[in-house]
């Protein structure tokens, strides 16, 4: 109960929540706009912080080029991902992203000579005998905690400061796919949601249209990896598990899918919801011990979103007409 | 005027089932053509053909001298032949506007990186606008703009499908029993848009249709298609002469009237 009451606890939901914004961001633009249903988004984060990690510990690159590098072979991934798969159906594609990501995770967990396997970054090859990958970024962190200090108080710590970086990112992101929402090509893309013909016959190549969408949300999700990684200072492949990319789902069908507004509010949303339900220090949930408790937390997310989806299909914040056909 | 459309011999089967069979059929810069034949006799699978959205077993169409039965459907939109769909199909839940704009031609905001570029962006838009504005009014459907299309009426649909193509600048439509299911006060409006349409902007019009009457009053040419081939064609009046046809479409009901 404890955690409940200290403020660095809510810093650090507040933290995630900035970074599952980044993440879901990079859905929304897949599916809120193209109506493309990847449920392998989560592999897009473990290209990111993997090939960061890797560059930066076994070839010694500079921190900030191999967080670009990082973010790159996430949108390549997505490319991959796209070109390989794209042109099957709305389920079909749904269905080999699942395996993509699963793909990644696996391959990432069994190169123990490349990504330290089952063992995580610290089993990376580093030629120092230390495999760390933050130490660069932890001193900037350092330095904006001390220079933060006089505002917030005991408030600043390294996640405090982390927090800032996530959320700036989070609203420029956010305030670039604001623009994009409002350009031709997500007109297209919204189109295409629906029929690829119509928009086809009028000379819109349907399939690049898609591919870019995938492209862009994957390079989004992969700025989420980085963010990941630079908190957590360790990887693990079980990180990168599939429900992380149905989280993402949560906070973008919670939000509202159809508007970018709705990402930050529902993963704020979302972050609370995940967190805070570990406090339910009340009957019924005292009938259970901690572990079926954090079951039990995954059942009321879905149970939320059963109820959102019947009776608010729109989510809080989305366009009713855009998401149900009468 | 020479012919603006060629198909030659084409063919396609579907799991051995012939849907076209060595349909060959000209069509005249800037005439209006019709294409009729019995349920299931390729008409549509000939305009699936024609517009990319099928590839031909063998045979070659030619559009605008550009031989196009390799090309796929919206490079042959971009070389200015515009299809609409047999029902109208309109994007239900983008708006009226929406679904003209979709058709505005080379807009530099189809390019995601213009997203930089809010002022060309914008400027394109703005006249496109302005253009799709002008295409509503002439179909009547100015009252509309910002409502989404899927509250539109099977008629207004099919006036919208029309407005949208010609936002696509074509230079030939292909109009899939564009006067279906619409109310004899429709179908004259349809057609006295199309022949608006025709003499402002020199369009050729290339329809699958079944309403006889108006295909007789329209059209220049007439094609009858059964399973899968022409089997006659010229001017409305000689159709029905043709014993051919009074076969295999128009019926009995018409040889003894």
């Amino acid at each position: 109960m404890t955690a409940f009451l200290q403020p660095g606890f809510w810093i650090f939901v507040l933290l995630m929540a900035g970074i599952y914004c980044i993440f879901a961001l990079g859905l929304q633009v897949q599916y809120g706009l193209g109506g493309i249903l990847n449920f392998g988004h989560v592999a897009m984060m473990a290209l990111s912080s993997y090939t960061m990690a890797i560059l930066v510990i076994t070839y010694g690159w500079n921190l900030y080029l191999a967080c670009f590098a990082g973010v790159v072979v996430a949108g390549l991934g997505g490319a991959f991902l796209g070109l390989t798969t794209l042109r099957l159906r709305g389920d079909y594609f749904s269905i080999v992203s699942i395996a993509f990501s699963e793909i990644v995770r696996y391959i990432i967990q069994n190169s123990d000579g490349l990504t330290g396997g089952a063992q995580g970054s610290l089993n990376i090859p580093s030629k120092t005998g230390f495999a760390s990958y933050a130490d660069a970024f932890n001193k900037v962190l350092t330095n904006i905690q001390q220079a933060i200090e006089p505002l917030f108080g005991s408030f600043a710590s390294r996640d405090m400061a982390l927090l800032l970086i996530v959320w700036l990112t989070a609203f420029i992101l956010l305030f670039i796919m604001g623009a994009v929402q409002k350009t031709s090509w997500a007109r297209v893309l919204r189109a295409t949601r629906e029929d690829d013909d119509v928009p086809a016959s009028l000379g819109k190549n349907v399939f690049l249209f898609r591919l870019s969408s995938v492209i862009v949300g994957s390079v989004i999700g992969g700025i989420a990896g980085i963010y990941w990684a630079l908190e957590f200072s360790i990887l693990d492949p079980a990180d990168f598990q599939t429900i992380v990319t149905f989280f993402a789902w949560m906070v973008i069908i919670l939000g509202g899918a159809t508007r970018v507004k709705g990402v930050p509010l529902g993963a704020i949303f979302f972050g609370f919801l995940y967190a805070g339900t570990r406090f339910f220090q009340f009957p019924p949930f005292t009938w259970f011990d901690s572990v079926q408790r954090a079951y039990l937390r995954i059942m009321i997310i879905g149970f939320v979103l059963i109820y959102l989806m019947l009776k608010r299909p729109q989510g809080i914040f989305g366009k009713r007409e855009e998401m149900v056909l009468e | 005027m020479g012919n603006i459309l060629e198909v030659k011999n084409v063919s396609k089967a579907f799991a051995g089932v012939r849907a076209c069979e060595n349909a060959t059929l000209s069509i005249k810069r800037g005439s209006v053509t019709s294409i009729i034949g019995p349920n299931g006799a390729g008409k549509t699978s000939l305009f699936n053909l024609i517009s990319g959205a099928i590839r031909p077993d063998s045979g070659s169409i030619t559009f605008n001298g550009t031989e196009i039965s390799k090309k796929r459907p919206h490079d042959i939109s971009r070389l200015g032949l515009v299809r609409t769909f047999q029902g109208a199909k309109v994007i239900r839940r983008l708006s009226v506007m929406e679904n003209i704009l979709l058709a505005a031609q080379d807009n530099p905001g189809d390019r995601l990186w213009r997203v930089l570029t809010p002022r060309v962006r914008k400027r394109f838009e703005d006249q496109a606008e302005e253009r799709a504005l002008e295409l509503l009014k002439q179909v009547g459907l100015e009252s509309f703009v910002d409502s989404y299309a899927g509250i539109l009426s099977g008629g207004q649909r099919k006036l919208l499908d029309l407005a949208r193509a010609m936002m696509a600048n074509p230079t030939m439509l292909l109009l899939d029993e564009p006067f279906a299911g619409v109310n004899p006060a429709l179908v004259e409006k349809l057609v006295e848009v199309l022949q608006t349409l025709k003499a402002k902007h020199s369009l050729t019009f290339l329809l699958v249709e079944h309403d006889l009457e108006t295909v007789m009053n329209i059209s220049d040419e007439v094609f009858v298609m059964a399973q899968g081939t022409v089997i006659a064609s010229g001017l409305p009046d000689s159709i029905y002469e043709n014993e051919v046809v009074i076969d295999a479409y128009l019926g009995s009901r018409r040889k003894s009237s």
